[in-house]
């Protein structure tokens, strides 16, 4: 007996026009009516259609763990969605062997009116648990979320962050052969972070069970992952080695240059960003900025379903990945909700002596204390900080080739010892 | 270290499980069913629980609601309209056929909308999908099971004794249960793909609440139009019904034929289509 784990071979899916949301994937029957006569006539509308994922293989064992990356768009979660079996494959076919649990969201059911107990057994049930099952693992999966004292009351009187930890301890206390994970590595507190990437290494190296991850944070990847699978344009650019994958990932420049992008929303989106500018100190939008100029970033972000505690939040980073500074709304506006209607932020940075080079945005717009991820745009714009001072600052010697990331006032004083 | 056994699969065992493209009709797959038949318990009882814990009157509500519509029934058409009853108060008459109605209305109502109200757990996890407007349609077969009580307290009250026929009460709900779930199969896979056959549902269902003897006995229809209503499933059951509740007159053996072979004939088709369709639903909703 081989100990391969999972086995895919040309994978393929093919959306009908619900991609580029020229033609959604449903309809009225008003619609398919009208639209009769001309069928009968033999003339089809040209469907809209695109490939979303083409011609993916690739095979893991037992025990292993696979970080699949890719930007926004590239396929990852149309792979793990055909994984898990919540959609078909258009072409190709994949074997797995032993029970596969998948974890696309965290709290799968959860219900505010509903205890945290009943919910517990809800989640487990749509996991993959029997009843008797998640009885007997109920102790352990509530300390691990640490949530004893809310378990019998409905769970909309707790935190969402608690209720973010009941809902991936649930799914940490699966056992399947094959997990799944998609992008929800990220909730709760630090030291909750942590005890989940400890689960995550423990099911795979102590109990030999094969784990898929996506996610857009690096760090996780490098910490969890022995193998690596790079997506582009629904097609595998890199399988293997992890840290070739993690570079070419990096090296995918989809950033929009520019002073002022726009970003599309998907229809069933509840909120999302669609609009991003950088304006310089002369309130002008630019998209190269002069050494320690103040940047204003005005973010555009529309509702249409009000957003309960809100999170709006995003981060500079270098080519290479690394973060340089982060910064959300709770920095300096008051936590709450967001209405219906397009809400313009407006972050000013300043101070931050950036070395001059190039520099990348990430923006996230979650709610319910980052229950629900609404919008994700890992380096989604790109921004330079150039070689030149704002008029009339003397800035002397900070455009020299020296090494590193920031290039702060040093304050150099030499005094004679008497 | 594994105490219990897996939802599809007996302890160590390895299941294969193959994914690839599938097309045309489909088997029902029965048996996955069943290894998830926890997930319909526990999706029938959040719908149960939900019920009862947000609205304020709570059971008093499930207990009013056809109450009220029997006594606005009995005073329009029994009282102003004096359309005939026999010999039985026209209120349990009333009464007797709304139960009948509202068993197969209301879950083809409620499992109809279920799909596109579970849209989040339809894209996010795997299961049998079917387990969506089976359990809608269990909690709605819970409010038949309120509105019997309310029956007995009305028939006792009338002092009406169910006759020889009540025997046939479990079949004839049985039969109502299978039609109206293979109705609500149909509707709830033909409301992910067109979202405006959920607008046509009401007004189609109130057309075919006055096409059935709900409100009027078959003694009123002409012996000339009683072969095409016995069409109409919902007269078997909702006869039978009355029949088995307030006693005789016996329901007509064509149409009792007729409600079986058509709830067996919607029941299968509506899974069948369901199976058929559902690998869409997640890229639909």
């Amino acid at each position: 007996m081989s100990d391969l784990a999972l086995k895919v071979e040309n994978l393929g899916k093919r959306f009908r026009g619900s991609c580029d949301g020229a033609r959604p994937a449903y309809s009225t029957l008003r619609e398919e009516v009208l639209s009769w006569p001309r069928r009968w006539r033999g003339r089809r509308e040209p469907e809209n259609e695109a490939w979303a994922l083409r011609g993916v293989s690739f095979e893991l064992r037992k025990g292993e763990v696979l970080g699949v990356v890719g930007r926004n768009g590239a396929g990852k979660s149309t792979l793990l969605k055909i994984l898990s079996r919540i959609m078909e494959p258009t072409e190709g076919e994949a074997e797995m062997r032993g029970r596969v649990g998948a974890l696309l969201e965290v709290g799968t059911g959860f219900h505010p009116e509903l205890t945290g107990r009943e919910n517990v057994f809800l989640s487990g049930a749509l996991l993959g648990m029997r009843r008797a099952e998640v009885r007997a693992r109920l102790d352990e999966i509530v300390a691990f979320a640490g949530t004893e004292d809310a378990l019998d009351r409905p769970v909309k009187h707790s935190s969402s962050g608690m209720q973010a930890r009941l809902g991936f301890a649930v799914a940490a206390h699966l056992e399947p052969e094959i997990l799944i994970i998609d992008e929800v590595l990220g909730v709760g507190d630090v030291r909750f972070q942590e005890r989940c990437l400890r689960k995550v290494r423990d099911i795979s190296s102590r109990e030999g069970r094969t784990v898929l991850i996506v996610s857009h944070q690096m760090a996780i990847m490098q910490s969890l992952c022995s193998r690596g699978l790079l997506l582009r344009g629904g097609r595998v650019a890199a399988e293997g080695d992890l840290d070739a994958c993690i570079r070419g990932y990096l090296e995918d420049a989809d950033a929009q240059e520019g002073a002022v992008l726009e970003f599309d929303m998907q229809s069933g989106q509840a909120a999302g960003f669609v609009g991003l500018e950088f304006r310089g100190e002369d309130g002008a939008p630019a998209g190269a900025f002069a050494f320690g100029e103040i940047i204003e970033l005005r973010l555009r972000v529309r509702v249409r379903e009000t957003l309960p505690d809100y999170l709006l939040g995003f981060s500079i980073n270098t080519p290479a990945g690394l973060v340089v500074a982060c910064s959300n709304h709770h920095d300096a506006l008051p936590r709450g909700e967001l209405g219906p209607g397009t809400h313009v932020f407006v972050a000013k940075v300043a101070g931050l002596f950036l070395a001059p080079g190039e520099y990348r945005l990430t923006v996230a717009l979650s709610s319910g204390d980052q229950l629900t991820s609404h919008h994700f745009l890992p380096d989604c714009a790109t921004f330079r900080v150039e070689e030149r001072s704002p008029s009339g600052r003397p800035y002397g010697s900070h455009f020299d080739n020296r090494p590193g990331l920031l290039r702060p006032p040093f304050a150099w004083r030499r005094t004679e010892e008497t | 270290m594994r105490s219990v056994g897996g939802p599809m699969v007996p302890e160590h065992s390895e299941p294969i499980i193959r994914i690839r493209p599938s097309s045309g009709w489909r088997a029902l797959r029965l048996g996955e069913i069943w290894a998830y038949r926890d997930v319909w318990l526990m999706l029938a009882a959040r719908d149960l629980k939900l019920r009862y814990r947000q609205t304020a009157l709570g059971v008093l509500w499930v207990v009013l609601q056809p109450l009220l519509a029997g006594l606005i029934f009995a005073v329009i058409f029994g009282h102003f309209a004096k359309l005939p009853s026999g010999e039985r108060p026209y209120l349990l008459f009333v009464f007797a056929g709304l139960m009948g109605w509202n068993l197969f209305a209301g879950i083809v109502q409620r499992a109809g909308g279920s799909l596109v109200a579970e849209a989040r757990l339809i894209t996010k996890v795997y299961f049998p999908r079917v387990l969506i407007p089976c359990a809608a349609a269990a909690s709605a077969a819970v409010d038949f099971c309120v509105s019997l009580v309310v029956m007995g307290v009305l028939i006792a009250w009338h002092g009406v004794w169910p006759g020889a026929w009540l025997w046939l009460l479990p079949p004839v709900v049985a039969v109502a249960f299978a039609g109206a779930l293979g109705a609500g199969l149909w509707v709830a896979a033909l409301n992910v793909r067109y979202r405006d056959f959920a607008y046509a549902l009401p007004f189609l269902l109130q057309v075919w609440m006055y096409a059935s003897p709900v409100v009027y006995g078959m003694e009123l229809v002409s012996e000339r139009w009683r072969p095409l209503f016995a069409l109409n499933p919902m007269v078997g059951v909702i006869e039978a019904m009355r029949a088995a509740l307030l006693g005789g007159p016996a329901p007509e053996p064509l149409s009792l034929i007729s409600s079986v072979a058509l709830a067996v004939l919607v029941l299968f088709s509506g899974l069948f289509f369901f199976r058929r369709v559902e690998r869409g639903f997640a890229e639909a909703l």
